[in-house]
This record gives structure tokens, sequence and C-alpha cells, in this order.
């Protein structure tokens, strides 16, 4: 691993795992849902990132299918994989969050069926990647566009439908004291985002890599 | 007469706000004072719930960390030994 991104996620470590707990802690508590609230405050940041690894790997995916630059197949592969990272996040800390506030694990609610799509979508891409042969690059494209017109909506979602889950004005109502840990978890997150990308991407430039020097080792052993 | 008696309906309205009652937002979060939620007691214990989900983030990030840096070593060590081949050595 290169050392900048050992360096960069040792900050971002000590950001999120040091500094955030502590402020989270200090939050109020919440007065429907009391304590189990705290849950938000790395919930809604890794929901987001998710968003953000999907149109990442959106555009990396109409970059691959309109030039078939391999940068952007990279940008494509390394997007999925985050999205799928951050997605089991977001739907393994949901329903912990839910068995609280509504009583269940799960709902069938648009908001999260929506985003149970996206990341199964996700895992598809990947399976495409790892299994489908020559027109793998071209399919794990066309489902992470499919991927990313399901996020507009995830994000609506509960705005247009009558849903269980709490509305995205939510954030906008946070006091001081709650904004500023949630501010800090959604920096730090942002921040973790793009040193998994570079991270990702540089794995596969040197699986590129790797692949040419195969090709040129075959060459050179057919010569001598 | 008939206004009078709308006016004192509406007065006894149980329906209405009381006047010291605190403006609540149903659509964003309301603190509290934590020793009064504390004081409920609770059948679902939040704090494993909590503990679960950030347990379960911390040990997704590691893994993941771990696991490209480990990709990233098996792909190095065979461009060494391809290299080595190329060198003829």
């Amino acid at each position: 691993m290169p050392r900048a991104i050992r360096l960069s996620l040792a900050v971002i470590a000590a950001a999120l795992l040091g500094s955030a707990p502590l402020l989270i802690l200090a939050a109020p508590l919440e007065s429907s849902m009391g304590f189990v609230q705290k849950i938000f405050y790395f919930h809604v940041p890794l929901a987001f990132m998710t968003f953000a690894a999907v149109f990442v790997a959106a555009f990396g995916a109409v970059w691959w299918l309109w030039k078939r630059d391999p940068r952007a197949d990279r940008l494509l592969v390394a997007g999925i994989e985050i999205a799928v990272l951050f997605g089991a996040c977001v739907l393994v800390t949901g329903p912990l969050w839910a068995r609280k506030a509504w009583g269940v694990y799960w709902q069938w609610d648009v908001r999260l069926t929506t985003t149970l799509l996206l990341w199964l979508v996700c895992l598809a891409s990947l399976f495409v990647r790892r299994y489908g042969g020559p027109a793998a690059r071209s399919l794990t494209a066309g489902l992470a566009i499919f991927g990313a017109a399901d996020v507009p909506l995830i994000y609506l979602s509960v705005s247009i439908w009558r849903t269980i889950h709490p509305k995205t004005t939510v954030v906008k109502t946070l006091g001081p004291d709650m904004m500023l840990p949630f501010a800090w978890c959604a920096f730090g997150f942002l921040a973790l985002f793009l040193v998994l990308l570079e991270l990702r991407m540089s794995l596969e430039k040197a699986r590129a890599q790797l692949d040419e020097l195969a090709l040129a080792v075959e060459d050179h052993l057919e010569d001598a | 007469m008939s206004f009078l008696l709308a006016l004192l309906l509406l007065a006894a309205d149980p329906a209405a706000p009381a006047k010291d009652a605190p403006a609540k937002d149903n659509e964003g979060f309301e603190k509290v004072d934590g020793s009064m939620m504390a004081k409920r007691g609770e059948f679902i214990p939040a704090d494993r719930l909590v503990g679960g989900a950030y347990g379960f983030i911390l040990v997704a990030l590691v893994g993941y960390v771990v696991s490209v840096d480990r990709r990233n070593r098996r792909l190095a060590n065979e461009m060494a030994d391809l290299q080595r081949k190329l060198d003829g050595k």
C-alpha cells in the first residue's frame, strides 16, 4: 500500500474512530428514539457515500462505453466495490436502528426496498465483472448505470410515498449539537471514500500492469 | 346567541393546543434530557444495537482495507516473479 494512502487512512481512522464516538456520545438524546438514534451519525453519511460511489461508477460506466478508456473501467470497478461495502453497512445499521425505533428489523417500505435493490444491482455488477467473460466490462457498465437510475428514486421515495422511514428534511432540522457530530462523520466518510477509491483504482492499475507483463513474458519465451 | 355558543365550544375544545406546550416538528429530531430517558426503562437494549451497528461498520471497513492490501501484495509478488522471468534469471 502506498505511504500516502496509509497515512491518509491513519488520519481518517483517528477522526472516525477516535473523535467521532466522543462527539456522538456528547450529542443530546433524541426524544422519541433515545440512545439508538446515535446510529444515525454513521448510517446517513454511509448512505450518502453509497450514492456517491454509485454515481462515480456510473460516470466510469458511461466513459467506458463511450471511449473504452481503461481509466474509466478502473473508476467503474472501484466505485461499484465501494458501493457494495458502504451499502452493506447501511443495510445492516438501518435494521438495527429500526429494531428499536419501529419494533421490527425490516419493513418492505419503499425506501428500504429500493436501497436493497440498489445493493443487489451493485453486487450483481461485481459478479458479472468477475465471471462474465469477455463482455464483462460492458455488462458491468450497463448494470452500474441501471443502479445509478435507482438513486434518485431512493432519495425521493420518502417524499413521494407515505413511508415509515424518516424524511430527508431531518438533516436540515438538526440542532447545532447534533449537526456537529453529523458533519464530522460526513466529512470523515467522504475522505474515507476518496482514499478507498484511490486505493482500489491503484489495485486495478497494478492488475493491468501484471497482464501486460505476462504478455511480455509470453512473447519473450516464444522468442527464446 | 349561536355565535356565543360557537365561541364557548371553541374555547372548550380539548384538541386545541395548550398554550405552554412545546412546538414539535414532526419531520425532525427533538432532543431531550438524557436522565429522563434512563428512567423510562427499555425492553430492547439500545446500547447493544448501537454497539452492533458500529462494530459491524468497523469490521467491514477494516476487513475491506486488509483485503485490498492483500490483493495488492499478491499482485506485487506475481509481478516480481514475472519480472525475474523476463530478466532471464
